[in-house]
């Protein structure tokens, strides 16, 4: 499992896709924190961090696609996967190995936006006037959801050989699951259940989290989440050998 | 091969089961925290015993919409934020509708 993930790791390091996915969160969320109008911080005269965690899903939700939908369909083509099942690996390391390393990947793009986080704590009137512990909560919770988005797109990586299916199908999943049941929570028809339907999807949970409130049942929630995804992906794995 | 394949299906089943099972474990034991420093998503007991008393149907509306400055937009998601924290207790035996929002309706027929 530790051999997969440092392969994996290595892998990311060595191409391009590792950098240029950092890079690219990294701008959007500065673009949206301290230039853009609508949601620069300096404008809005509050120091907070919330501008982050609300963006934060959206440019999650195409670069992690991005960063595992090479992980089985890649393998899968080249028929490499072949010689990494001769390996003594069960496919539940392979699976288990894979999703690490991406949502490790996941942790490192998450670690520069520290440095925002000291910004705003020196800008603060006075200096520090910032709910630091909120703030930590609201990390744990963009760290899980990225780690739920990376298990969908480990998923939608083993159901194909091409990548590019992979990428749609693995982003089009993290929008149905993140918004929309919350969505089709506000359709009439089912008022009644409007809360259980929302509950299944990750918004609900992920806007609880950013607040900073952590709760047991959106853990449970998003450690289901990845458990099913990774499950699904090592019977996709099985049910193809 | 097919036991093997049924096999497979069966432990990606239990797994699916596990997950729904420690979902509803942790509905039922539910446990909060709240790591703000002012607890600004934790409801004071003395409320909540006042909620739990009430059992008239109550109507809130809320004008906050439209262009509105920073500490005001501010306001309104605190507003937003605690009334939603108040309807969870409530579990549909009162109403609440809210102008310009649109959470507060499922519990306004859920009555």
């Amino acid at each position: 499992m530790i051999a997969v993930m440092m392969k994996e790791i290595n892998e990311f390091l060595y191409s391009i896709i590792a950098y240029l996915v950092i890079g690219v969160f990294l701008i959007g969320v500065s673009i949206v924190l301290w230039v853009l109008p609508e949601t620069s911080l300096l404008e809005y005269g509050y120091a907070s961090m919330e501008p982050l965690f609300s963006i934060g899903p959206y440019l999650f939700m195409f670069l992690i696609p991005a960063i595992t939908m090479k992980s089985f369909a890649e393998e899968k083509r080249s028929g490499t996967i072949e010689l990494l099942y001769t390996l003594p690996l069960t496919s539940r390391a392979i699976v288990l190995g894979k999703f690490l390393a991406a949502s490790l990947l996941v942790f490192f793009s998450l670690l520069p936006t520290l440095v925002y986080y000291y910004s705003i704590y020196q800008l603060g009137n006075p200096p520090g006037n910032l709910d630091t512990s909120g703030i930590v909560g609201a990390y744990f919770g963009l760290f899980f959801l990225g780690s739920v988005f990376a298990s969908i797109g480990i998923f939608s990586s083993s159901i194909t050989e091409n990548q590019i299916v992979s990428f749609v199908v693995g982003a089009l999943l993290c929008f149905i699951s993140y918004e929309g049941f919350t969505t089709l929570a506000r359709i009439d028809l089912w008022v009644s259940w409007a809360y259980y339907i929302e509950y299944f999807g990750i918004m609900f949970h992920y806007n609880a989290m950013s607040k900073g409130v952590i709760d047991l049942l959106n853990l449970t929630y998003f450690v289901g989440f990845i458990i099913i995804m990774l499950l699904a992906t090592h019977y996709s794995l099985e049910a193809r050998k | 091969m097919n036991s093997r394949s049924l096999y497979q299906f069966l432990v990606f089943f239990v797994g699916v089961c596990a997950v729904f099972l420690a979902n509803q474990l942790a509905h039922r034991y539910h446990f909060r925290w709240d790591l703000t420093e002012e607890k600004r998503y934790t409801l004071h007991p003395s409320t909540i015993n006042g909620l739990e008393q009430l059992t008239e149907a109550i109507d809130i509306e809320v004008f906050l919409e439209g262009e509105l400055p920073a500490n005001f937009r501010r306001l309104k998601v605190a507003v937003r934020e605690t009334l939603e924290a108040v309807c969870l207790l409530w579990r549909g035996s009162y109403s609440v509708s809210l102008f310009g929002s649109s959470f507060g309706r499922r519990n306004e027929s859920e009555k």
